[in-house]
């Protein structure tokens, strides 16, 4: 018999105690709490059939677990979270630690599952009952704001951008997005919400947003998400930064340092020789790079960004070949066509006047093409200037 | 409610919207389905004639859906319109015979049976033309090494590469013999493309050029195909010899390109 566990549990709702709460009903509670429990005991103490329901339906998620049977341990789980969903549409903030707890270990055990099984039910399941909580503490009706549910959003939006991306859907993910920031709910500030919260967030919001194609604005939200990101939290920046380095650089045409590859041993694969082909206006080698990882970058919806940023380096290989001519204002155009031949790329003079066309009118070379004299005519100061990031996308 | 099974023995029928549960004696089976549609490719009727020939295989597609009939038959159809929907640049009913067609791949053995890839290359072109980035993204996030090998499926992604990149002259020859039916959908955007390419022109070149040498670097080979096109612009209705100034061009292609508004997604159902 274990009531005394039930007692506790029963003076954590009666004293509106979330953390404590959460602590009991998690897999981090107290040790020797498993066991089974005298269910017919249990009227005595937990009065309050839903509230018995959830404490049972938890107390085998977790014995399941201890035994490390995790199927029935998930299916408990969730049938404790379909219950605790019904409680917690009475309840108000006091029970989102509970629900963020649950929430996130039900996460958890729907991943290890769903690799365990090869299946992707758990995590679709898992989505399907989170969807649940999530649109409970959104339409909390708790007139007082200080006291609504509506401060568990971004928590439990973050795990169930967590699953669908998991399961490869970035559209449901962006659907869920737009729900919530179209819907005409007043949210508390963002700023009043954790900062692991908000840095997890940015970061999905950004791939959302890269998906969608609009760079800038998913650059500004990964900034933001790293400023946010604690330090120690080494997987988190790296994963950051895998899309953070091809953005700066296609906005700002800023390529990263060695001292990236020196902390980040990972992002060596996929980015050092394609930046070094980048610094020395070496086409060939950018184009054989981005092949390489073709299949990274299309999982992460950085490939046509990095085919965006191309124009980079051809601007690069152009001011190697006007640095090496002595900054000349007119510049042959088979001086240019013989760079790309340089490394090994022969094209015709229509391709290269078409790159230089996209150079000039994306205000990356400040000049004009003479075709009657086959010459690139190019202003005397700052030729080759960085154009605003705001242009870059705008076709 | 059940399958219909059908009695009716029509070769022809006009497409109607059921607005009720359909009548068995008008629907037909598929033997004489089969036989309907072999009429519309083999008897000339459709030839030139492309409404005829759609609202009869919409009336063939309504008679499968009713009868729950999903098998290499019903693939062959929808393949079918789509293809003449595409000809006759009909993208609402492609659209529409695309996204059953999605569906019904996922069925093992229509998915060898159809053509699912020549319809990948489809889909991707059509997110160049609807400029659905999120779309296109999808499609390369699941893209298997076995699709990217095919003739057609790579031909789509080069076309999507030229433009991301605005590789104009690269655009214009992988315009020039493409695979399939992606001509068709190219011919959707490729207005759009020549009229950006025409604007960066205008701002890269000076002083003047020709026009007949403008036409060619806008792509085309007949000049008065070029003039056309953009008969709206009456500074190119001249004569071939004519002298056009870049930047007094240059306007009168950015209002253009103001001017055309985005696709939208047409006739999903």
């Amino acid at each position: 018999m274990n009531l005394g566990r039930a007692q506790a549990f029963m003076e954590a709702v009666r004293t509106q105690n979330g953390s404590e709460l959460s602590r009991l009903t998690s897999i981090d509670r107290p040790p020797g709490s498993g066991g089974e429990t005298e269910k017919s005991m249990l009227q005595y103490v937990i009065s309050d059939p839903q509230w018995r329901d959830y404490f049972i339906y938890n107390n085998d998620y977790y014995n399941y677990l201890m035994k490390s049977d995790l199927q029935n341990a998930f299916k408990s789980d969730i049938e404790a979270l379909n219950i605790l969903a019904r409680i917690a549409a009475r309840e108000n903030k006091w029970i989102l630690p509970v629900l963020k707890g649950n929430a996130g270990e039900l996460c958890a055990v729907a991943i290890i599952t769903g690799r365990f099984t090869n299946s992707n039910e758990p995590l679709e399941s898992s989505a399907r009952i989170i969807n649940r909580l999530l649109n409970l503490c959104l339409g909390d009706r708790e007139p007082t704001m200080s006291l609504s549910k509506k401060y568990g959003v971004y928590r439990i939006m973050n795990l169930l951008f967590i699953l669908y991306f998991r399961l490869n859907n970035r559209s449901i993910a962006r659907s869920t997005l737009q729900a919530v920031t179209a819907s005409s709910v007043v949210l508390p500030p963002f700023e009043e919400f954790s900062v692991s919260d908000r840095c997890m967030f940015l970061y999905f919001k950004a791939l959302i947003l890269i998906s969608e194609s609009h760079y800038s604005q998913a650059h500004d939200a990964l900034q933001q998400s790293l400023r946010l990101c604690h330090r120690a939290s080494r997987n988190n920046i790296r994963r950051i930064l895998v899309c953070l380095v091809p953005l700066r650089f296609m906005l700002y045409q800023i390529i990263p340092s060695a001292s990236l590859y020196t902390a980040f041993p990972e992002l060596e694969k996929a980015y050092k020789q394609l930046f070094e082909a980048v610094r020395a206006g070496n086409i060939t080698e950018f184009d054989k790079q981005i092949d390489i990882n073709k299949a990274l970058f299309f999982k992460k919806n950085l490939y046509l960004l990095m085919r965006k940023s191309k124009i980079i380096v051809q601007k690069r290989l152009l001011i190697c070949t006007y640095q090496a001519m002595d900054c000349p204002t007119r510049l042959p155009l088979p001086a240019y066509r013989a760079a790309f031949a340089v490394f090994g790329k022969k094209i015709t003079s229509d391709e290269l006047e078409c790159y230089l066309t996209n150079l000039i009118a994306s205000g990356n070379v400040k000049g004009y093409i003479s075709r009657e004299h086959a010459m690139l005519i190019l202003r005397k100061t700052d030729p080759f200037p960085v154009p605003e990031p705001s242009t870059v996308e705008s076709k | 409610n059940g399958p219909v099974v059908g009695t009716s023995t029509e070769i022809l029928k006009p497409y109607l919207r059921l607005t009720s549960a359909p009548d068995p004696h008008k629907v037909r089976p598929q033997p004489v389905l089969e036989k309907a549609l072999q009429y519309i490719l083999t008897s000339g009727k459709a030839d030139g004639n492309y409404q005829f020939a759609c609202d009869q295989l919409k009336s063939i597609r309504q008679d499968l859906t009713v009868q729950h009939i999903k098998n290499k038959f019903t693939v062959f159809v929808y393949e079918t319109h789509a293809r003449m929907a595409l000809e006759a640049q009909d993208l609402g009913e492609y659209n529409q015979c695309h996204s059953q067609l999605k569906r019904l791949y996922e069925i093992p053995e229509l998915k060898d049976y159809g053509k699912p890839l020549e319809f990948v290359a489809y889909r991707i072109l059509y997110t160049l033309h609807t400029q659905t980035y999120t779309d296109l993204h999808e499609i390369l996030g699941k893209l298997s090494a076995e699709e990217m090998e095919d003739t057609a499926v790579s031909h789509a992604l080069n076309v999507a590469w030229t433009i991301i990149e605005d590789n104009f002259v690269e655009l214009l020859s992988l315009y020039k013999d493409p695979p399939n039916m992606n001509g068709c959908l190219m011919s959707c955007f490729m207005y759009r493309e020549r009229v950006k390419a025409l604007a960066k022109i205008c701002k890269a070149y000076r002083p003047y050029i020709r026009l007949s040498e403008l036409a060619s670097m806008v792509g085309y080979k007949i000049v008065q195909d070029f003039k056309d096109d953009f008969g709206s612009f009456e500074m190119l209705q001249d004569n071939d010899d004519a002298i056009i100034e870049f930047k007094a061009l240059y306007p009168l292609v950015e209002q253009a390109r103001n001017s055309m508004r985005k696709v939208d997604i047409k006739g999903q159902i």
